[in-house]
């Protein structure tokens, strides 16, 4: 059929044509760029932010670092001056301390030598630092500690802290993109304004490919200077390239062509630089600014969580009332534990002294604020569910959520911190009180023998994935909603 | 080559155009004449498909300019008033791009050959187009519409601004491409360019076309007083 192959013919010439005229405009518009002095600018600016949020950052880390060195030192200088005094008594030698400091009564030791419970930085903590240097990253929990969890009272709110430093996380979630509105809300208007679009539309072209392909011309650029940028910052502080920072740039360029996408989308409706400019940056605070801070605001309002004052005040009047009742706490207690009590002569049946008392007020006074820290727990593992769910409305909390994991500054691995050192604060506890109900003294032995911390990060779930696949689908589904929704026509232009 | 039936365009309730209907020959050049708002350039941008006519059409070629638009563009190439080029580029590369929008790729020294057919000095080739004057960037235009082997081409007020030289080099273009076959519709006020380089002559005034005219018919002083008494 003649009509039928001349239609085909048209068809293949046309295919022809439209894929090396994209080639031609793509390497056109890098030769522009190129010759622009503004990528000269962008460079400079993408390289020098990185450097200093990347120095910044690792400055962080060091210093958490060191305070846990530091920390570790002194734990081993106390460790050696007990077993040097442990060596003493055993000699029979007087030390110069007051009794109850004497090292082998397990309550000193118990107290005067905990371990160091510390929270390391991960490879990649310097590209987030925001809640990490808020939060504890090492605890010397001791025998007398009365509730450990209020050490960890800082978290509040998740989304709260989430932007704090000037680092990595700060540069790609607030500034990177400012960068691309700044390299793109004008991208078709500028043409349209000069005059350049009327004779470029003259041509046998579809003006939306054509913009796409400028677009995703500075997609390319944009994404290869802060892809440099990334890794120039990482190598220079030490950075391992494990995949983790893989994983942190395949993020950082789904994030970038989001909002490289939505520049796209609002150029092609055709309004003037101005238009473009104001409504890219109303985009920009809704997405980053006010969506996270409203986020955060409906999960403590949904989920309010009790006061720290409250919580110290009602640790205070129970430990009051269990002074006035040792007795007969202490008595409760050893119903409670009857691996604690000693076989006694029956003269020595009243012998049990101070500390036994105290220990069991302690645990009562834990018992009874129990239900308060679990209703504080519970409250803001709600919370933490709610930010969760909603954070798949804002790109931005998705990216905080996923650079927060790559640097295990994430809620979630603090929270595993959390936990490690209650059960490490437990451990502590086992070890020393059946030594001080049973009235037994600490030898140098049983140093070795101490409960040492270690962090339990195996209930911990990556969302990475997910959140990747959210990341992609922003940017898919706006190009998507675009070719069906048709905001363009150069009919609107003119 | 050209043709409008019953062409018609609404701005809101602003008729800009009413029922044109007009023919251009192959090779013929006509310009049209008219006041600012007399509706020339609604008429070059019917034909451009920039905009919607409210009733009527615009064929190019024998085509429907609004139902295959790709199609009628193959053949076109537009030269506004005031030809806005690339400015980090220099004249052969926006020769290349807009050529490669066109759908079409030509070697540097075919380039060349075609700046220089329409008048461009050799030295400017490879300079910037920042440094280019307004005559040199129309002529870049008329080498586009070489080099694209345009059968149309539709001028907006091309020789606006332009000095009388460059004005005069800019109409020997047009004759030049009009002896090759080339079809040309200018929007104009310059009556004597009209009159020097059209076949035809038409008058419009409030979106209607009064008057279509052969230039051997008037001189170029009845051609003024023919104007202004239409404009009254």
């Amino acid at each position: 059929m003649p009509g039928h192959s001349s239609h085909s013919w048209v068809f293949f010439y046309q295919q022809e044509e439209s894929s090396s005229m994209n080639l031609y405009i793509i390497l056109t518009e890098l030769k522009q760029l190129y010759r622009n002095h503004w990528l000269l600018m962008l460079t400079s600016l993408i390289f020098f932010i990185f450097l200093y949020a990347a120095w910044n950052g690792n400055t962080n880390v060091e210093k958490r670092k060191e305070s846990i060195t530091s920390a570790l030192v002194e734990m081993n200088q106390q460790d050696e001056l007990l077993l040097e005094r442990l060596d003493s008594l055993k000699e029979g030698h007087e030390l110069n301390l007051r009794p109850w400091q004497y090292p082998d009564q397990p309550t000193a030791t118990g107290n005067f030598n905990p371990r160091v419970a510390a929270f390391y930085p991960s490879n990649l903590a310097l590209i987030s630092t925001g809640q990490s240097d808020l939060f504890i990253h090492y605890v010397k929990p001791t025998l007398n500690d009365d509730v450990i969890s209020l050490s960890f009272a800082e978290l509040t709110s998740p989304v709260r802290l989430l932007f704090g430093n000037f680092d990595i996380s700060f540069v790609l979630i607030y500034l990177l993109p400012l960068i691309v509105i700044a390299f793109c809300y004008n991208i078709l208007s500028i043409e349209k304004e000069s005059g350049l679009l009327r004779l470029v539309a003259s041509n046998p072209l579809n003006v939306q490919l054509w913009l796409f392909q400028k677009t995703l011309v500075r997609f390319i650029t944009v994404a290869l200077l802060i892809v440099g940028a990334l890794c120039i910052s990482l190598a220079l502080n030490k950075v391992d390239f494990q995949p983790g920072a893989w994983k942190l740039l395949l993020s950082v360029i789904l994030y970038t062509s989001f909002w490289f996408a939505l520049s796209f989308v609002v150029n092609l409706f055709g309004r003037s630089s101005e238009y473009n400019a104001i409504t890219l940056l109303s985009l920009w605070m809704f997405l980053v600014l006010i969506l996270p801070s409203t986020v955060s605001q409906i999960a403590s309002e949904l989920y309010p969580v009790p006061s720290r004052v409250m919580l110290v005040n009602e640790l205070r009047k129970e430990q009051a009332a269990a002074d006035k009742e040792q007795d007969k706490i202490l008595d409760d207690y050893l119903r409670a534990h009857p691996e604690m009590v000693v076989s006694r002569e029956s003269d020595e049946s009243t012998a049990y002294g101070w500390w036994q008392r105290y220990f069991a007020s302690k645990d009562l006074v834990e018992q009874r604020i129990e239900p308060l820290m679990a209703d504080y727990d519970q409250k803001l593992l709600e919370q933490q569910m709610l930010v969760r769910k909603l954070r798949y409305l804002s790109p931005s909390v998705i990216l905080q959520d996923v650079l927060s994991e790559l640097a295990h500054t994430s809620t979630d691995h603090y929270l595993a911190y959390k936990e490690s050192v209650f059960q490490f604060t437990k451990d502590w506890k086992s070890f020393f009180l059946p030594l001080v109900f049973a009235e037994k003294e600490f030898s140098s032995d049983m140093v070795e023998k101490l409960p040492q911390f270690q962090l339990d990060a195996s209930s911990l779930e990556s969302r990475y994935f997910t959140n990747m696949w959210v990341l992609f689908l922003y940017p898919f589904i706006l190009i998507v909603l675009c070719l069906v929704g048709k905001p363009f026509s150069i009919k609107n232009m003119f | 080559m050209l043709k409008a039936t019953n062409l018609t365009k609404y701005y809101g309730k602003h008729l800009a155009l009413d029922a044109l209907n007009l023919e251009v020959q192959a090779g013929e050049i006509f310009c049209l004449l008219g006041a600012n708002g007399a509706g020339k350039s609604t008429t070059i941008n019917l034909f451009l498909d920039f905009i919607k006519p409210s009733d009527g059409a615009a064929f190019i070629g024998g085509i429907n300019v609004e139902k295959e638009p790709i199609k009628t563009k193959k053949l076109i190439t537009y030269i506004p008033e005031n030809l806005v080029l690339y400015g980090n580029l220099t004249g052969v590369e926006n020769l290349q791009y807009f050529l490669s929008l066109a759908g079409k790729k030509l070697k540097s020294k075919s380039l060349e050959m075609f700046l220089e057919e329409a008048g461009l000095q050799s030295g400017a080739f490879y300079q910037r187009v920042k440094s280019y004057s307004k005559g040199m960037r129309q002529k870049v235009g008329i080498a586009l519409a070489l080099a694209k082997e345009s059968k149309v081409l539709l001028l907006d007020e091309p020789t606006s601004g332009l000095d009388p030289k460059a004005s005069n080099e800019f109409s020997e273009l047009l004759i030049k491409l009009s002896e090759l076959g080339v079809t040309t519709l200018m929007a104009t006020h310059d009556l004597f360019r009209a009159k020097e380089t059209g076949d035809r002559i038409g008058i419009m005034k409030s979106g209607q076309l009064i008057e279509n005219m052969s230039t051997g018919e008037v001189g170029h002083t009845d051609l003024e007083k023919l104007y202004l008494d239409r404009m009254k």
